[in-house]
């Protein structure tokens, strides 16, 4: 017990978040959907703050490719199922962390009980036609759901918290088109990863604003954040329907 | 006529080379996304941003005027003097 305040010292003296936020994190489960730059550097954060219990998913095999961004995946790891390579680091990182490795593909017939015991999920996915799926099922589970996107040099992210505060499909109704092998600098992802993992640990300990009804963008080319207020949509097919909180 | 600051971002500015332009419109948007493209020197900008047939801003894109995105604006939009417009196109990678 010395040893894990010890170790989680230096956030606990932050004001409000004390042993109590501490615990709170002990108790919690976050789901983190993708292990790519946005999953592996949101995922290293959370375990060393102590997140209790952390599920991860991705279907995919580590490529050579990945290494400029997926942080938890070194050369060795290259062919290695991604949920494989990134516990057995975040294991290292943090032993008291209890990590459960899916390589599944998110689809609507096992969504529901992937994200059953989530207290927040984190969007680690490169496509919207996943995402679109994380948020319809975070909005009629009730969960938490902490958006990122990269490309490039360029970033955006929002919190969502179904029925306060609008839903993806009230910011973004359509997809923009499909785009593979997209360019990114392998930093972007690590920016908007560590400010998901602020956001999670914000709600999970229940200590300042999260970013609900703001779509923050970072543009790395000129080091800015630009941030616009985005509201529900009362016709959104996802959320419309859903009383207010 | 009125002049709004435009602000493009991510692919958008990749795409037409520009990052912020003073743009004079009748303030309407689609004026002011027409004499876009014309600063631009790129025609296809207006299609780009604006759904010509549904006459109004696409949905695929984030579409701000002093920081509100322009599908919770319920009143009649009209550009007025010194407005800064960002265009946002939603990013996909993660």
């Amino acid at each position: 017990m010395v040893n894990k305040l010890e170790r989680y010292r230096r956030q606990i003296a932050i004001p409000g978040f004390g042993q109590a936020g501490q615990h709170k994190l002990e108790a919690a489960h976050v789901v983190v959907a993708g292990m790519g730059g946005l999953g592996t550097a949101a995922s290293i954060y959370l375990v060393a703050a102590g997140v209790g219990h952390l599920t991860l998913i991705d279907a995919q095999r580590v490529e050579l490719s990945n290494l400029n961004r997926q942080v938890l995946h070194w050369p060795p790891d290259v062919k290695r199922l991604k949920t494989e390579s990134a516990t057995e680091k975040l294991h290292v990182l943090n032993p008291s962390v209890s990590i459960d490795a899916k390589a599944e593909e998110i689809t609507w017939k096992n969504i529901d009980e992937l994200l059953r015991n989530a207290d927040v999920v984190v969007d680690g996915m490169d496509n919207y036609q996943t995402r679109y799926l994380l948020n319809e099922a975070c909005v009629r589970i009730r969960k938490p759901f902490v958006h990122g996107a990269v490309e490039g040099l360029n970033g955006q992210l929002t919190t969502i918290i179904p029925g306060d505060g609008p839903c993806l499909r009230c910011i973004i109704p359509k997809p923009p088109p499909r785009k593979t092998a997209l360019p990114v600098l392998g930093a972007t992802p690590g920016v908007i990863g560590c400010l998901q993992a602020i956001e999670t640990i914000k709600l999970l300990v229940g200590i300042g604003e999260p970013l609900i009804a703001r779509m923050l963008f970072f543009d790395g080319e000129r080091t800015s954040f630009t941030e616009t207020e985005v509201h529900r949509n009362p016709k959104c097919p996802i959320c419309g329907s859903m009383a207010s909180l | 006529m009125v002049r709004a600051r435009i602000l493009l971002f991510a692919t958008l500015r990749d795409k037409y080379g520009v990052r912020e332009l003073e743009v004079k419109c009748d303030g309407t948007v689609r004026n002011l996304i027409e004499n876009t493209a014309k600063a631009v020197l790129d025609k296809g900008f207006l299609g780009h941003v604006y759904d010509v047939g549904r006459n109004k801003v696409r949905d695929d894109l984030i579409f701000s005027i002093n920081g509100r995105n322009i599908k919770d604006i319920k009143e009649q939009i009209k550009i007025k003097e010194g407005d800064t417009v960002a265009i946002f196109p939603p990013l996909a990678g993660g």
